[in-house]
């Protein structure tokens, strides 16, 4: 490793020590005046350092990005520390509501509803505040109804690299029982161009 | 029997599939007048409705009743065997629908418990961001521009005219016992000889109210003899 990547080894692990969100190129880039370094190949040195040092962190990819977190075995220490669990914690109502809207993005609060069967405003207002889905624009047709879609910080709080991470439903209805769904419905959701790519 | 519970439910869909996992129902091949006789008596036993979720509730009663009827209805001869669509066939589709996002959510929750391992350094208290941004603010500003902005502000500043209001210093009931020792000896007061003595309007307006008031409690009576007459205020002598 030469002086300079090793330079530069330091300098994205300081970044990622104090970063508050998980660090992305486009962070990188802004930060180097001139010839910013290839952040993926950077952690992979970093990852390979951290496994054979060993130390209590490690980087994870959450939300496009690189974020520096304990390893779960001492979670129950820093929860100590902290006086808090990381959990977030959803209603079921909350919870059927956000994973209509992970699987179906854009969607709009009568596709969220017909597929529930109940009135989901107040659930979504809530999703809203929390910030886990977002405003993505309005629907074509009747009432032109607004859209729904994740956020950055829904895919940290589920742990997510990037939203085509979520398990496919089918792989879910295989996990849970053998009955086999009509073709129509093991549709692959996440194929080419159906996800809105991240940063 | 276990007692069922509509608040427990997130909805008709939730406790239909309920109904189905308890008796282990074919999805596919729904027993409908026994699954809508459980879920009328359901709904019909609930003690709370929220009136929020209970429309949704008989709405699906209805659906559930009218794809019985269908059931029920002989199929016409001249029908194609194949054009036939099972009447449960959109509940079912529905069901299976929402069963997967119901599935969907409980592995969202299973992630968010296995994040909930992992402590990020999201907790950085940002101490220093206040100071900051006001470095930033007043960046390649200098103090004859803030005067002069401060200047500007105070000119444009909205004018507040100012209204002071008092207290009137007198009342009804002061004015009532000066309108009752103007009365002559005869009991009668003139209404012109009673203006006379009035400075202003807030005077006029508190002795016309008195007047009114003493009307009401029959003390005196106003007496007009002739068109556009004088007035008189007669006392109403306490002896009658």
């Amino acid at each position: 490793m030469s002086i300079v990547e090793q330079e530069e080894l330091f300098i994205i692990e300081a970044l990622l020590f104090a970063s508050p969100h998980p660090l992305t190129q486009k962070h990188v880039n802004q930060i180097f005046e001139n010839d910013p370094p290839k952040l993926a190949s950077v952690i992979e040195k970093l990852k390979e350092k951290y496994n054979s040092e060993n130390h209590a962190f490690e980087i994870q990819t959450i939300a496009g990005g690189y974020q520096l977190n304990s390893r779960p075995e001492y979670d129950i220490w820093i929860r100590r520390l902290l006086n808090k669990s990381g959990k977030l914690y959803l209603s079921t109502a909350a919870l059927e509501s956000l994973a209509v809207i992970a699987y179906k993005q854009p969607a709009n609060r009568f596709e969220i509803e017909s597929i529930r069967g109940v009135d989901c405003s107040g659930v979504l207002k809530t999703l809203l505040n929390k910030n886990l889905i977002c405003i993505k624009g309005r629907d074509e047709g009747p009432g032109r109804p607004l859209l729904y879609g994740t956020t950055d910080d829904f895919l940290e709080a589920f742990g997510l690299g990037k939203i085509s991470e979520i398990p496919k439903l089918k792989e879910i209805a295989d996990l849970t029982d053998d009955e086999e769904l009509p073709n129509e419905m093991q549709v692959d959701i996440f194929s080419e161009g159906a996800v809105p790519e991240g940063d | 029997m276990y007692k069922v519970q509509l608040e427990q439910f997130e909805g008709p869909l939730d406790l239909l599939l309920y109904f189905i996992k308890r008796d282990e129902l074919d999805i596919y091949d729904i027993p409908i007048s026994q699954i809508t006789a459980d879920y009328m008596e359901t709904i019909q036993t609930s003690k709370e409705v929220n009136i929020g979720t209970a429309g949704e509730f008989i709405h699906m009663a209805a659906t559930l009743m009218r794809i019985k009827s269908k059931m029920l209805l002989p199929l016409s001869s001249h029908d194609e065997e194949d054009d036939i669509e099972d009447p449960r066939l959109p509940l079912v589709r529905q069901l299976l629908d929402y069963k997967r996002y119901k599935e969907a959510a409980q592995s969202l929750d299973s992630m968010a418990e296995n994040r909930s391992h992992y402590f990020t350094r999201g907790n950085i208290k940002d101490i220093s961001s206040v100071e900051e941004e006001a470095a930033v603010f007043v960046r390649n500003v200098s103090l004859f521009d803030i005067a002069t902005y401060f200047k500007t502000a105070m000119d444009n500043k909205p004018v507040i005219s100012r209204y002071e209001l008092h207290r009137e210093p007198m009342s009804i009931d002061d004015q009532k016992a000066k309108l009752l020792a103007f009365v002559d000896g005869d009991g009668i007061l003139r209404f012109s000889s009673l203006i006379e003595r009035l400075r202003d309007k807030v005077e006029i307006v508190i002795t016309f109210l008195a007047i009114l008031d003493l009307i009401r409690e029959e003390k005196i009576l106003l007496i007009q003899n002739e068109l556009f007459g004088e007035i008189e205020i007669q006392l109403i002598s306490e002896k009658n």
